[in-house]
């Protein structure tokens, strides 16, 4: 994780799930604190729910300032997921 | 593979357990609503116990069991929305359905179907069915709620799929902890995928919170799902069944109208909600072409009848059925959330664990005295302390109330006094009384007999009772209590009791007693105690079926028990079992004499006297009486009887124990003060001595014996020879 610079993004690995959800939360939420906004999903290996469900989360944070949360890039299982929960217009269409 | 069939086998365990729970509950229920027509409470809680019951038989894909609850349950739900009255036949049939379910639950275990069960089961089911049939609701036994399109005002939605596949309407939204329970909603959906085709899929992301507010491991979704699929609405429900506790779904058919669908609306966005959330989810149904309005544009096919009134759409019989769906989905959760099975054997280790535990921190307290280390000494006692409390609480997780063995009676009641042409009031009182769930179990069987008897025998016909000045009905009372140290369990009647005189008749006539032997009241009703006494013959009172009364009177006695009656002729009998509080562990008073430690129940220790005059001036005797602040008391000399060498240094005490009205004086050596006691059986070779319950094991490795104080008494008070019974050859008994 690098600091601060707004344009990069946040590369998360590994999973991004109900067993990383605490720390992927606190990991969002310091990246969000520095002025982030985009996380890179392109090396998740797994995902479920929660992590969806964080990703909203996150997203709804920066909606919150005006802003919304970029995916700069999304595995397959991630977007599988995404498709699963038409979710892919809310958080890939500019990835896509 | 053998391991999950182990698994698999354990679950089924439970849910039989479970079974047995719900069909009692069900029949308090149903008990309750007799006497009450009134108690909702009483027809819900039914209700939900055949839900149950169905819910998990369908999880093990028991099916006989699934099809005949559900007729069940049906009239059931039919009587909650006051479609159907209640009537002494309607009773009598939703009782008989809970015997059917019973005798489903036993077929489990047996590898043939029995075919009179499954005859009497679709009689029976028939007849369930056309219960509902009289008040007039639709009779057929699809699992799927009716269709009522006439009442279908202005839906407009895509009821067939393309690929010709009717479409479901599911409604999903996750409770907090499902992520957490490790039930994730993908793997429900992806499931759903394979029963049909998800043809659209709404994630409602609105209770999300932002990242400051979010539990990471909540779950906060909702889904509205469109689903094409040929399945019938139970397999659909089915999918769902693991997620039970931690969702509420509903599931529309592909015949639902409108006011399915608003009633859907208004139960998840009730008034009181956010406002907009309403349009919202509306909004949501509208992407995936269900859209419930009255300016429906005719671009989609409309399957409502052009005459059918366009405004808002009123509850229509199916509203309720879905309403009472969500209830029951979501009810168990608050009931369930109370109580966890556990396997008794795990329990069982804890105690003995618990038990290790007391005996090693006496060890810890009396090696803190040893060490005259005051620090030692005060955490050597914070400990005690602790144990202490850990120990009450073990020994608590195997209480239940006893107002569930009760509970089972009333059924038993209703059924033979109805059989015998007898009025009979059951009175339980005492129901929480808690005991431990194996003396429970040990004690049903002898209860039911007593209870069987008092109806069979003890209560007379209704114009009996009134040629005696009595009432018609007869009254029959369960009653349970706890006192000093003990739990009492009372069946009495008011019937015409116990004759005296037949019952020595037959006793003599059977060699029981000798011919000429005179004896009191007591002692003659404890003949009926006698094994072969109570054979088949009719001429007592009390008689059997199968099992004597000194089988009751066995089964009691193996719990530590004991069993009395009391019966005045003409006007009723009680009979009384006394039972210990505990197996395992009781607080116990610890004494010596002649170098042996022995342990009293502390709760039956009412006071400690120096030695009287009258026990010093005779020190041989083994028994006699004293003056108790002007009471005639009796005592035993322990030492004496125990034939212990008389003490060296004469300072003894006399400790004064009670067994409910009567009290003994035990003369000692020492006393040490109070021990926890961990209760371990005697040996063979001790079996034969009068007076010890037990032994035990102290701090310091040494062995002490547990004193029966019931038996004691009953030697001291000269009710059994005391010389016959004094052990022969004994010493230390170490």
């Amino acid at each position: 994780m690098s600091g601060g610079d707004s344009t990069t993004a946040l590369v998360l690995e590994g999973e991004l799930s109900i067993r990383t959800a605490a720390q992927v939360h606190d990991q969002l939420q310091q990246a969000w604190a520095e002025g982030q906004h985009i996380l890179d999903l392109s090396r998740v290996e797994a995902a479920d729910s929660a992590g969806i469900q964080l990703l909203v989360a996150a997203d709804k944070t920066l909606m919150a300032e005006g802003r919304r949360l970029q995916i700069s890039g999304a595995s397959a299982p991630v977007k599988d997921l995404l498709a699963l929960y038409g979710l892919t217009p809310r958080f890939l269409a500019a990835a896509a | 593979m053998s391991q999950d069939d182990d698994i698999l086998a354990a679950a089924q365990e439970g849910f039989l357990q479970e079974a047995q729970d719900m069909l009692q509950q069900f029949e308090a229920g149903l008990l309750a609503l007799e006497s009450n027509p009134d108690d909702t409470e009483a027809l819900n809680s039914a209700f939900r116990a055949a839900h149950t019951i169905k819910g998990t038989a369908g999880l093990f894909g028991f099916e006989a069991v699934v099809a005949f609850t559900h007729e069940v349950e049906s009239v059931m739900e039919a009587m909650r929305s006051n479609e159907l009255s209640l009537t002494d036949d309607s009773f009598a049939i939703l009782l008989e359905g809970r015997d059917q379910i019973e005798g489903l639950l036993a077929e489990l275990g047996t590898a043939h179907p029995d075919a009179e069960l499954a005859q009497r089961g679709k009689a029976l089911a028939q007849r369930l069915r056309g219960m509902r049939g009289v008040a007039g609701t639709p009779s057929e036994s699809a699992l799927a709620p009716a269709a009522q399109a006439a009442t279908a005002p202005a839906l407009v939605t895509q009821a067939v799929a393309a690929s010709g596949m009717p479409v479901w309407h599911i409604s999903l939204r996750m409770g907090a902890d499902a992520l957490r329970n490790g039930l994730d909603p993908m793997s429900f959906i992806r499931y759903l995928d394979k029963l049909g085709q998800v043809v659209h899929l709404h994630t409602l992301t609105d209770d999300v919170p932002a990242l400051a507010g979010l539990d990471p491991e909540s779950c906060h979704l909702g889904f509205e799902i469109r689903l094409a699929s040929d399945a019938d609405h139970a397999a659909l429900l089915h999918v769902f069944d693991f997620l039970r506790e931690d969702c509420v779904v509903d599931i529309l058919t592909p015949e639902a109208d409108a006011a399915d669908f608003e009633a859907l609306l208004a139960h998840r966005c009730p008034p009181e909600s956010e406002p907009g959330r309403r349009e919202a989810l509306s909004a949501v149904w509208a992407s995936q072409g269900v859209t419930i309005a009255a300016q429906a544009t005719g671009a989609l096919p409309s399957p409502a009848p052009a005459d059918a009134p366009a405004s808002a759409p009123s509850l229509v019989p199916s509203a309720p059925e879905r309403r009472s769906n969500t209830e029951r989905r979501t009810a168990p959760r608050a009931e369930e959330a109370r109580f966890i099975r556990v396997r008794a054997d795990k329990l069982d280790n804890l105690i003995d664990m618990i038990g290790e535990l007391v005996i090693a921190s006496s060890g810890a307290q009396l090696a803190a005295q040893l060490e005259h280390s005051v620090r030692f000494s005060e955490a050597a006692l914070r400990i005690h302390d602790l144990v202490e409390q850990a120990r009450d609480g073990a020994l608590g997780l195997r209480m239940v109330p006893i107002g569930e063995t009760f509970t089972r009676f009333q059924r038993v009641v209703r059924d033979v006094s109805k059989q015998l042409g007898k009025d009979v009031d059951l009175q339980i009182t005492g129901g929480d009384t808690e005991l431990d769930k194996s003396m429970v179990e040990t004690i049903a069987d002898p209860l039911m007999h007593l209870v069987r008897n008092s109806l069979d025998h003890g209560l007379e016909l209704p114009d009996a009772r009134e040629a005696a000045g009595k009432s018609r009905q007869g009254r029959l009372a369960l009653h349970a209590y706890h006192e000093s140290g003990g739990i009492y369990i009372e069946v009495s009647d008011d019937g015409r009791g116990l004759n005296r005189d037949r019952i020595l008749a037959k006793a003599i006539e059977r060699n029981l007693v000798e011919a000429n032997a005179v004896l009191d009241d007591e002692a003659i009703h404890q003949l009926i105690f006698m094994p072969g006494f109570s054979t088949a013959d009719q001429v007592t009172n009390l008689s059997g079926r199968g099992v004597g009364m000194d089988v009751v009177k066995r089964n009691v006695e193996s719990l530590r028990g004991s069993i009395k009656v009391a019966s005045q002729e003409g006007k009723g009998a009680t009979i009384q079992i006394r039972l210990p509080l505990t197996l395992a562990i009781i607080d116990g008073f610890l004494t010596q004499v002649g170098g042996v430690s022995y342990v009293l129940p502390l709760e039956l220790v009412a006071e400690c006297l120096e030695v009287p005059r009258e026990c010093s001036q005779e020190p041989e005797r083994v028994c006699g009486h004293f003056d108790l602040r002007g009471e005639v008391v009796p005592y035993l000399e322990l030492g004496q009887f125990y034939r212990h060498p008389p003490p060296k240094n004469g300072r003894r005490s006399v400790v004064l124990v009670r067994d409910g009205a009567q009290r003994v004086g035990l003369v000692v050596d020492r006393l040490l003060g109070e021990h926890q006691t961990v209760i371990k059986p005697l040996g063979q070779v001790f079996q034969h001595i009068q007076g010890l319950a037990g032994s035990t094991i102290l701090g310091s490795g040494e062995v002490a014996l547990i004193l029966d104080v019931p038996a004691l008494l009953a030697l001291a008070t000269g009710r059994l020879s005391v010389n016959a019974a004094r052990p022969t050859a004994q010493r230390s008994a170490v």
